[in-house]
């Protein structure tokens, strides 16, 4: 009877540590033979991978070799432009969300100047305003909603919605952050040297420089020193939805809130998370560390790709000289 | 008689038109417009330069001219503005951490440094300035190859402030191995911008052979014509000075 319970009791323990601590998946895309070395440009490396196929070029003693999911074909006498195309896809080194599309481009598309000095915003066949001024404009990535940030007739300041609400601000908004799906936006708003009621003589720099965040729910967080807290260091992730992040020193905040400490050395880019934020991972030179302490080392490629939802971290990894070796575990 | 002054007189109109041919070839030579022939990317990098006013700072600071310097590392910004959207190191600095140059020797930033020539330059920086008033303000390195003194190396190369002091360092360097001819600037610079673009360890007379050679392009592969860099960074230079 103990020996049953203690055999359950392993098997559960054992269930619980694998569902933490979940060893990445390992496969071996190729083993390069003597002779052999992967071919990489001045600038970038010939070797792609887009979630779903993983293109290596490499060059041997009669040439060049083109190895498109574990197929190798050639040798090719000569490389030229076409074997270095993959090198443009390989922009997933970094969990930041950037945005689609060219705020300058956006503004001329929508926001129309009227004969009398005034501003408007046409969107999808509807007309806003119209206002005194407009200081920003915002289109979210998928281009179905958009934030403006305008000077009423009255000159007050106040954030536009393409939902038609509008938002009372006391300051000049300088940027707007939208979230991946476009659900949720973040507003930058900072001193207002347009207000009618500043003494000049009164105001310091600090109070120039800084900010408060305001959000599509309506919560406020601040406010930050603009000399600090820059505008790179507010962001949303690929992988986090409305969750957002803030780098405050060596103090990283979730949703405005404080969250953990900046790991070292660690840009903004190579913090990865999962969608509840929970479990994390930290890419540097060296190795991808997860939350759960595991470690894959010199990670070459990091992809980020889906499957059934979940979000998985693909890594791509040259070991003991030679193998090529591919790394998959969700985040 | 008549016969023989008309001959004399073909042989010499002639030497004449030659001679001109080769005045008006070696202007067109010397006089590119690498302004007009870059177009955007040579305006890029000029604004590049002109939006960041620290650059030229530093540059006194460490008691460097900052028209040189900045010339010598000209061509460089050019070619990044050409070629910055198919620029992705991330693997090349993953390899060169793991495994050395052996793996990946690539060009970083916006002066396209490569680890092997900063690895150069701080051995060099170190053997060099035991006595220079300069190094205290650029400490000695680590000099161990090892994956953390890559990783610290490239960290440096990323860096635009050590950019600056590896261009720093370059020209000390430089100036302290050869003898350069400080009294024609233009030498000065075209010399110095050669060996920043074919390798400041060779010998003088190889780098003065280079100083012709034409090597300069703003791809990714070598195209079938290719430009002076010496002489780019000499007409950054002259523009600049004339302004």
């Amino acid at each position: 009877m103990k020996k049953i319970f203690n055999i359950t009791l392993a098997i559960i323990i054992l269930g619980v540590l694998n569902a933490h601590s979940q060893v990445p998946q390992k496969e071996n895309l190729y083993t390069l033979q003597s002779g052999e070395s992967m071919v990489y440009g001045e600038n970038c490396f010939n070797f792609s991978d887009n979630g779903k196929e993983i293109f290596i070029v490499i060059h041997g003693n009669d040439g060049y070799y083109t190895i498109n999911n574990g197929v190798k074909k050639g040798p090719f006498k000569e490389m030229n432009e076409s074997l270095l195309k993959p090198c443009k896809q390989n922009n997933n080194n970094c969990s930041v969300f950037e945005p689609n599309g060219n705020t300058e481009f956006s503004y001329d598309e929508y926001v129309k100047t009227n004969d009398d000095g005034t501003f408007s915003i046409n969107f999808k066949g509807k007309d806003y305003g119209t206002f005194t001024a407009l200081q920003a404009f915002e289109l979210s990535s998928d281009k179905n909603s958009f934030v403006a940030s305008a000077v009423a007739p009255d000159m007050s300041k106040e954030l536009i919605l393409s939902n038609g609400k509008t938002i009372k601000v006391d300051g000049l908004v300088s940027k707007i952050y939208f979230s991946p799906n476009g659900s949720m936006f973040i507003a930058k708003v900072g001193f207002d040297y347009t207000a009618q009621n500043i003494d000049p003589t009164k105001i310091n720099m600090e109070q120039i420089s800084s900010y408060t965040l305001l959000t599509s729910d309506g919560v406020k967080i601040g406010p930050f020193n603009g000399e600090k807290v820059t505008e790179s260091d507010i962001w949303f992730t690929q992988t986090t939805g409305n969750h957002w992040f803030i780098r405050n020193g060596d103090d990283l905040l979730l949703d405005g809130k404080p969250f953990m400490k900046m790991p070292e050395n660690a840009n903004r880019c190579d913090l990865w998370f999962s969608s509840d934020c929970k479990r994390y991972a930290v890419t540097s030179y060296d190795k991808v560390k997860f939350s759960d302490n595991t470690v894959v080392p010199y990670p070459i490629i990091t992809t980020l790709f889906y499957k059934e939802g979940k979000a998985y971290l693909r890594l791509i990894t040259l070991e003991n000289d030679k193998e090529i070796n591919v790394y998959t575990k969700a985040l | 008689m008549t016969k023989k002054l008309m001959c004399t007189q073909r042989l010499y109109s002639k030497l004449i038109i030659s001679f001109i041919v080769c005045i008006i070839a070696s202007c067109s030579n010397k006089g590119k417009d690498y302004k007009d022939i870059f177009g955007q990317k040579y305006i890029e990098a000029e604004r590049y330069i002109n939006s960041n006013k620290w650059i030229q700072d530093s540059l006194a600071r460490y008691e460097i001219d900052p028209s040189l310097g900045i010339s010598i590392v000209f061509p460089e910004l050019i070619r990044y503005s050409a070629i910055k959207d198919k620029i992705e190191t991330r693997s090349l600095e993953v390899l060169y951490t793991q495994y050395g140059t052996k793996y990946a020797d690539f060009s970083i930033g916006k002066f396209q440094m490569k680890p092997s020539f900063a690895y150069q330059l701080e051995k060099d920086w170190d053997s060099f300035y035991e006595r220079d008033p300069i190094k205290c303000q650029i400490k000695p390195f680590n000099l161990n190859d090892n994956p953390e003194t890559r990783r610290d190396r490239i960290i440096r190369l990323k860096d635009e402030k050590w950019q600056i002091r590896y261009l720093v360092m370059f020209l000390k360097v430089v100036e302290k191995k050869y003898k350069v001819n400080h009294c024609d600037p233009e030498m000065e610079i075209s010399f110095i911008a050669s060996a920043y673009n074919s390798g400041y360890s060779n010998d003088s007379i190889i780098i003065v052979k280079m100083e012709k050679q034409d090597f300069f392009h703003t791809g990714i592969l070598k195209p079938k014509k290719c430009y002076n860099y010496p002489e780019i960074s000499v007409y950054y230079y002259k523009k600049k000075c004339r302004k």
